[in-house]
């Protein structure tokens, strides 16, 4: 089965500092039928202003993956870390029994784009973490390239769940395949560009699909494609 | 007791909908009972009880201090799986923490 969800269905927002989309509910966009897909929670595309963002707040029990996608994001938590990112680099936060942290944008003359995702926890109440990593650009080229899973590697984040977040490029007439395992879901987010799913169904930026029970994916990008896929239990 | 420049908040995790303020006149203690802490919030409607109840994996607890001309100092309480417990006889929601946060806002970037 896949469930598109198109850009305009998603929650858009323009909050002046901050604007973007909300694909599931999220602030003040409550829809009880859309609050979830497995343990995938939150999937926001934000864009910050210059010298704008979020500043102290808490989270508990949530693994919070921060993609840039351009621009710097910037991170602070009581915790004591403190990191930068930008694009190939992603910050992760177990929230855990809690932690206080900001966002924002250091800049101060070029906006932020990012993804953020939020996942419930393997395990709820363990100790608060933060952590980043980063993975080459060049080699999204062509695959669905792993970036986030449950083991960390050099260039892979570890997340505490059972799931793995992937990114990937392609051309047009370029196609990008993933084997889904029985039971398992895969979200996918459109980040640039137009791809055509296994069912004909043509996802354009701020488009995601909400997959399961579909063995192999053969994603056939329409145009040049960024585009982010979650294997998810 | 309620005391001046201060107030309770019960806040949904995710989606950051109030659930619970203290400013509509609702009344609120903080009671110890050994390594946990038993708020009692008086004077809530059945609904939000029930929404409460409903989200009690996923709240945000905060006790605001906001001292006139001084700066917000705000605790932040875990909940975890402890219980969450609403009366609707009493109108009284019962949220068992497990911990707390102490920040002051202006101490980070804002």
């Amino acid at each position: 089965m896949i469930k598109v969800y198109s850009a305009e269905s998603a929650h858009q927002f323009d909050h002046g500092w901050l604007k973007g989309s909300h694909s599931f509910s999220f602030g003040d966009f409550y829809d009880p039928d859309n609050t979830a897909f497995g343990p995938m929670r939150v999937c926001n595309d934000d864009t910050i202003s210059p010298g704008r963002g979020f500043g102290a707040h808490p989270h508990s029990d949530m693994e919070i993956v921060s993609i840039v996608l351009s621009g710097r994001l910037r991170h602070e938590d009581n915790l004591g870390n403190v990191a930068e990112t930008t694009f190939g680099g992603i910050q992760r936060m177990s929230a855990g029994t809690g932690a206080i942290h900001t966002e924002h944008n250091p800049s101060d003359s070029e906006p932020v784009r990012l993804l953020q995702l939020w996942f419930m926890p393997r395990t709820r109440g363990t100790a608060p973490s933060y952590t980043t990593g980063r993975f080459d650009p060049a080699k999204l080229e062509g695959r669905l390239l792993p970036v986030v899973a449950a083991e960390r590697t050099a260039e892979i984040v570890d997340i505490a769940q059972d799931m793995t977040i992937y990114l990937g490029r392609a051309g047009a007439g370029q196609e990008l395949n993933f084997q889904q395992a029985p039971g398992r879901r895969v979200f996918i987010y459109l980040i640039e560009g137009q791809l055509k799913l296994p069912d004909d169904q043509v996802l354009s930026p701020g488009d995601s699909a909400r997959i399961e029970e579909w063995s192999e994916l053969l994603l056939a990008a329409e145009a040049d494609t960024l585009v982010m896929a979650i294997d998810l239990p | 007791m309620m005391m001046q420049q201060e107030r309770v908040l019960v806040k949904h995790s995710v989606t950051g909908r109030m659930l619970v303020s203290s400013t509509d006149g609702l009344t609120y203690s903080f009671d110890p009972q050994g390594e946990l802490t038993l708020i009692t919030v008086c004077g809530v409607g059945a609904e939000q009880g029930a929404a409460v109840v409903g989200l009690r994996s996923e709240l945000n607890v905060f006790r605001f201090e906001e001292p006139a001309g001084g700066p917000v100092i705000k605790h932040w309480y875990y909940v975890g799986d402890n219980p969450v417990e609403y009366d609707a006889a009493s109108g009284c929601l019962k949220i068992t923490v497990q911990s707390e946060i102490q920040y002051r806002p202006d101490e980070y970037w804002e």
